[in-house]
C-alpha cells in the first residue's frame, strides 16, 4: 500500500475520532453518556454493546437498506436496537446470575438502561448521514471510527465521574472522603461533557495552527445538520456524476493525465487538511460558510472549490 | 376525579419532580437538534406527547395483563432464556422487549397512515419529524419508568406521557433561546464557543431543575 494512501486512512480515522467525534462534536448519542457513565464498568459495557450495534446497523444499511424510504430504514435501525438490547439484557442477566452478587449495582442500572439503547440516536444518525450513501467498507470504518470516538469519552467519563463522584474506580474504594456527588448527578455529567468537548477543541485548535488538522471554530459550530445534510448529498452527486463520466469513457482512449502522474514516484504530500475524503468528512473547513448560499450558489462553490484542489 | 388528580401529578412528575430530560438526559441529543430549529419544536414536542402519552397507555394495559398473568412470564423465560428461574430481573428484560416491540407497531403505523395521506409540505414535515418524535429515549423510558414503579394509574401514565412532551418543549425552548444568546455573546471565549458552551448551558440548566426537585436524579 502507497506511504500516502496509508496516510490518508490513519488521518480519516483520526479524524473520525476526534475532529468528528459522535459525543462532543456531532451531540449525538448524549443520553448515554449522561446515564451509563456513573461508573467506569458500566460505561464499558455499554460502549461495547452499542459498538456492535453501530457497526451491524451501518453494515445492514450500507448493504441493504440504500432504496428503502427514510422511514422504514429507522424502524430497522429500531428493530436491531430492540434485538440487540434484548440479547444483550439477557446475557447480562445470565453473567449476573453466575458472578453471583458482586455487580449488583450496576446490573440493576443496566437492566434499566439497556433498552434505551434501543433508540441509541448514535447508530440513526450515522446509518442516516453515512451507511446508506457508501459502501460497505466505508460503512464499517465510520462505525469503528465513530465507535472509538465514542468509547473513549465515555470511559474518560466513567473514570471521572466515578473517581470524583463515588470515590472509587471499579467499584474499588479510593477515598472515603473525596466524594463530589455533583459529577455523579446527570447535571454533573452535562456540564463535564462540556468541558471535554471545551478540552478537544483547544487542542484542535493547537494542532490546527500546526497544521495537523483542520480549524477547529469551523468544525464545532453548533448547527451543523443542515448543512451537513446538503453537503452529504452534494457529495453522493459529485461523486455519482464523476463515476458516469468515468464509465463513458472509451477502454482504448489512452491513459489520462491523472493516472499517468499516479504511476510516478511518490509525489510531495499534500496538506494533511486535504487529504481527507470529501464523503467521510462532515465539517471540512475547505467548504465556504454555507448560512447564506443558496443550493446552487454551494454546488457552484464547491465544484470550484474540487476543481482547484 | 381521583384520576385526573394522578394525571396532574404525572404531568408535575415528568415537567418538573422529574424532568426526564434534566434529570436523566433523556432524548438530550433530539432536544439539542431540535433547538437549532425554532420552527419545528411544537411539532416535535406535540408528537412526542402523543407518542408517549398512547405508548404509556397501551404499555399499561400490557403490564397490567402480564403481571395479572405471570404464567407467561415465567413461560417465556423458561423458553427462551438460560437459568431464568433463578434471575428475576429477567421479567424486567422481557417486559422492556415487549415495551419497545409495541413503540416499534405503533411508529410503522403511524407511518403507514402518513404515507396514505395526500402529497403536501405538511405530511413531508410530518414524516421527517415521527421518526426523531417516536423513537427516542425519552418516548420509550416512559413505560419502563411506569414498570419500575411499578404503577397502574391510567391517569398518571396519561399524564407522565403528556408531560414528557411539556417537558421537552420546555426544555428545547430554554436551550434554543440560551443558544441564539450564546451565539451573540463575543466574551465566550474561543474554546467554549459553539458545542461546549451549549453542553454547559445544559447543564447549568439542569442543575437549576435537579436543585428545583430538591437534588433527585432520575436513575
Amino acid at each position: 500500500m502507497p506511504k500516502q494512501t496509508k496516510r490518508v486512512k490513519r488521518e480519516s480515522v483520526l479524524r473520525g475520532a476526534w475532529l468528528d467525534n459522535p459525543m462532543l462534536v456531532q451531540a449525538i448519542g448524549l443520553t448515554p453518556a449522561i446515564i451509563a457513565t456513573t461508573s467506569l464498568r458500566m460505561a464499558l459495557w455499554f460502549s461495547l454493546v452499542t459498538a456492535i450495534h453501530l457497526l451491524i446497523c451501518e453494515m445492514v444499511a450500507s448493504l441493504w437498506l440504500k432504496k428503502w424510504h427514510s422511514w422504514a430504514r429507522t424502524a430497522v435501525y429500531f428493530a436491531i436496537g430492540i434485538i440487540f438490547a434484548f440479547g444483550a439484557g439477557m446475557l447480562f442477566e445470565v453473567w449476573g446470575g453466575v458472578v453471583g452478587q458482586t455487580d449488583v449495582v450496576d446490573l440493576l442500572m443496566l437492566r434499566a438502561i439497556l433498552p434505551l439503547m434501543a433508540t441509541s440516536s448514535i447508530a440513526a444518525v450515522r446509518c442516516e448521514r453515512f451507511a446508506v450513501y457508501n459502501n460497505l467498507r466505508a460503512s464499517v470504518r465510520d462505525a469503528l471510527v465513530n465507535a472509538v470516538g465514542f468509547t473513549a469519552v465515555m470511559i474518560i467519563m466513567g473514570l471521572l465521574r466515578e473517581g470524583l463522584g463515588h470515590g472509587s474506580l471499579f467499584g474499588v474504594e479510593l477515598t472515603e472522603t473525596m466524594r463530589i456527588r455533583g459529577f455523579w448527578m446527570p447535571f454533573g455529567g452535562f456540564l463535564l461533557l462540556g468541558f471535554l468537548a471545551a478540552a478537544l477543541k483547544t487542542i484542535l485548535q493547537w494542532t490546527s495552527q500546526r497544521g495537523i488538522t483542520t480549524d477547529a471554530d469551523e468544525a464545532m459550530e453548533f448547527c451543523p445538520e443542515d448543512r451537513q445534510e446538503r453537503l452529504e448529498k452534494i457529495h453522493h452527486l459529485l461523486n455519482a456524476a464523476d463515476e458516469y463520466e468515468k464509465s463513458r469513457k472509451p477502454d482504448d482512449e489512452p491513459a489520462p493525465e491523472s493516472q499517468q502522474e499516479e504511476a510516478q514516484p511518490e509525489a510531495e504530500p499534500k496538506p494533511v487538511s486535504v487529504l481527507f475524503e470529501p464523503a467521510t468528512s462532515n465539517f471540512t473547513r475547505e467548504f465556504p460558510r454555507l448560512d447564506d448560499l443558496t443550493i446552487e450558489q454551494l454546488l457552484a462553490e464547491f465544484q470550484g472549490g474540487a476543481r482547484d484542489e | 376525579m381521583s384520576e385526573i388528580m394522578y394525571m396532574i401529578n404525572g404531568a408535575i412528575y415528568a415537567v418538573f419532580l422529574h424532568n426526564l430530560l434534566f434529570s436523566g438526559g433523556l432524548g438530550a441529543s433530539e432536544m439539542l437538534r431540535a433547538a437549532q430549529r425554532n420552527s419545528e419544536i411544537v411539532l416535535t414536542s406535540a408528537l412526542i406527547s402523543v407518542f408517549s402519552a398512547v405508548s404509556a397507555l397501551l404499555n399499561l394495559g400490557v403490564n397490567v395483563l402480564l403481571t395479572s398473568q405471570r404464567d407467561i412470564l415465567e413461560w417465556l423465560s423458561w423458553r427462551y432464556g438460560i437459568f431464568s428461574a433463578q434471575l428475576p430481573g429477567m421479567q424486567v428484560v422481557w417486559h422492556a422487549f415487549i415495551f419497545a416491540f409495541i413503540l416499534l407497531v405503533l411508529y410503522l403505523l403511524v407511518n403507514l397512515v402518513v404515507h396514505f395521506l395526500p402529497a403536501s409540505k405538511h405530511k413531508l414535515l410530518f414524516q421527517k419529524r415521527i421518526g426523531a418524535a417516536a423513537l427516542n429515549t425519552l418516548v420509550i423510558s416512559i413505560p419502563l419508568l411506569l414498570h419500575l414503579r411499578a404503577n397502574t394509574s391510567i391517569g398518571f401514565a396519561l399524564g407522565m406521557g403528556l408531560g414528557a412532551g411539556v417537558a421537552f418543549y420546555v426544555v428545547t425552548l430554554l436551550v434554543n433561546s440560551g443558544m441564539h444568546v450564546l451565539r451573540q455573546n463575543k466574551a465566550i471565549p474561543t474554546q467554549f464557543s459553539g458545542v461546549p458552551a451549549t453542553l454547559v448551558y445544559t447543564g447549568l440548566l439542569a442543575l437549576a431543575f435537579t436543585g428545583f426537585a430538591g437534588g433527585l436524579s432520575l436513575f
